[in-house]
């Protein structure tokens, strides 16, 4: 697999110093692995901190700003980050009022974290941690925790961006993210694998004709095979899935995400979105806000995920309040 | 540690994203370094600085592990220049506490605790067997091997590979391999020094 990189072993080292210089007016550079938004730390506010592995570029990294995350960091290629870095981070970030650590329900991740949050207690800052795992294929709903995070790392950093930026507690952050990481659902397909830069492999083999279910954000294999569907196919096995899940019922009002891997194409997505906006619109389900492209990528693979959020009334504000970060904003809209 | 990475490599890309090899290349490179580095006759101090540069290198799930392996090990080893077996054996032990009460897995779920488990039993056996130390390492060497032959006919209940199912059989686990590695490299140095 060709890619244009230097040295593989450097890789996210380089990509992040190559981000903060493209975006130095809303991120600064912490550390090699560490970004935060220019004004950080933002005093008087908890500090929302994201992060996992790199390799899912904007995921995490395109995130910092007002509005969203405080600081990002990040591991290697798929890898956790260790926690000397995440303790760097949280110095960096933190307002006073507390941290609130937001990032996929990964093994690395929860113990790098938690390690990370035992010391940053020592240091006196008071963390909080909310794990998203809105991936219907890894687990059956009776063990949601189980459940890897995909794509709705999107909603829940901007919700929990958003309530941190007025003003209130680490308790009340964090709750209003946990609601909103329950009302996440998210299936994903995958057409061809990606490759990770210091292994030069891919992550897992499928045949020209076939197409994977339920695969892992980092390639990992998926849990069915079939032969290459249609969009509309697709798309109707991605959203019925879905919305069997939490489950979504007709008069429902829903956020969209049609999420791209890394190698479809804009063009593809959108024939996708254009079933998913007539099925749900068939089902009496209502779309508030679509978003379509890439946002938690997987290197090269080829594919994409469905994601709903079922919304109330502090989760629709919460989403269109300002944000302004490198690769995603929200101008304030008047409700 | 760093003549295995392609191996390791090739083992994590049966259950995982394929870099556990590259990974501890770089974790023992910079281990080796460190160890270098530390003037020191402790070997609580010495293994506490391993452990932490495991974990400050490593990322990942095998940071956390491999790192408090070794931490663990430090800490119960503080303020001694020698250690003999039963020493050893209560360092060990220490460690896989740390290690389950941390990571979650128990033997069966297909994770390194299958190797390391065997293996800390072995060198407590060996201890109540009164065993000279070369040998008691050999058999925990041993008991790692077979403790991680063993993870090929189980399902991962643990990490990226847990979503796999039935995809993970016949096939070792690498984390559970990596114990073997650091099993026979103790055992490789202690005949070495004999």
């Amino acid at each position: 697999m060709k890619k244009l990189i230097n040295d593989p072993f450097r890789v996210t080292i380089e990509s992040i110093e190559g981000y903060s210089k493209a975006y130095p007016n809303i991120v600064k550079l912490v550390g090699p692995h560490v970004v935060a938004r220019r004004d950080a730390p933002v005093v008087g506010k908890v500090a929302v901190i994201v992060g996992g592995g790199s390799g899912h570029e904007p995921l995490f990294l395109g995130w910092v700003g007002y509005g969203m995350a405080d600081a990002a960091v990040l591991g290697e290629v798929f890898a956790a980050p260790p926690p000397p870095i995440i303790l760097e981070a949280t110095r960096a970030a933190n307002g006073g009022r507390g941290v609130l650590y937001v990032y996929g329900n990964y093994a690395g991740d929860i113990m790098n974290f938690d390690m990370a949050a035992e010391e940053a207690k020592e240091e006196g800052i008071e963390t909080e941690t909310v794990r998203v795992w809105d991936d219907i294929a890894s687990a059956p709903s009776e063990h949601l925790q189980e459940r890897r995070g995909l794509a709705a790392d999107l909603f829940v950093i901007k919700i929990a961006g958003a309530k941190a930026e007025t003003g209130v507690s680490l308790a009340e952050v964090k709750k209003t993210a946990e609601k909103a990481r329950d009302n996440c659902r998210t299936y994903a397909v995958a057409l061809s694998p990606a490759t990770v830069p210091t292994s030069g492999k891919p992550t897992f083999t499928i045949q020209e004709d076939e197409m994977y279910f339920g695969i892992g954000a980092h390639g990992e294999k998926g849990v069915k095979v079939t032969k290459l569907l249609s969009a509309d196919e697709v798309a109707e096995i991605l959203v019925d899935a879905v919305l069997k899940d939490l489950p979504f019922t007709s008069q429902d009002e829903v956020n969209l995400i049609i999420n791209g891997y890394g190698s479809t194409t804009l063009m593809e997505l959108y024939i996708v979105n254009r079933r998913v906006h007539e099925i749900l619109k068939n089902k009496a389900v209502r779309i508030h806000r679509t978003e379509v492209g890439n946002f938690l990528t997987t290197q090269e693979m080829a594919g994409c995920s469905v994601t709903l959020m079922r919304l109330d009334e502090e989760l629709k504000k919460c989403y269109d309040a300002a944000a302004l970060t490198p690769t995603f904003r929200v101008q304030q809209r008047n409700l | 540690m760093l003549l295995a990475k392609d191996e390791l490599n090739a083992m994590d890309a049966e259950c995982g994203d394929g870099d556990l090899g590259s990974i501890m290349f770089i974790a023992f490179s910079n281990v080796s370094k460190a160890i270098h580095e530390t003037v020191s006759n402790d070997i609580g101090v010495i293994l506490t600085q391993v452990g932490n540069t495991i974990v400050s290198s490593s990322g990942g799930a095998s940071g956390p592990m491999f790192g408090t392996l070794f931490i663990e090990a430090g800490n119960a080893a503080k303020g001694k220049s020698e250690v003999e077996l039963s020493q050893l054996a209560t360092m060990l032990d220490r460690s896989m506490q740390r290690i389950r009460a941390r990571g979650g897995a128990r033997v069966g779920d297909k994770t390194l605790v299958d190797a390391l488990e065997p293996a800390v039993n072995s060198l407590k056996e060996s201890v109540i067997a009164n065993a000279p130390f070369l040998l008691a390492l050999r058999k925990a060497a041993e008991a790692a091997k077979t403790g991680c032959e063993s993870t090929k006919h189980m399902t991962a209940k643990h990490g990226k590979a847990k979503y796999l199912g039935e995809q993970t059989l016949g096939y070792v686990d690498p984390g559970a391999y990596t114990i073997t590695l650091i099993f026979d490299s103790l055992a490789a140095v202690i005949e070495g020094s004999s």
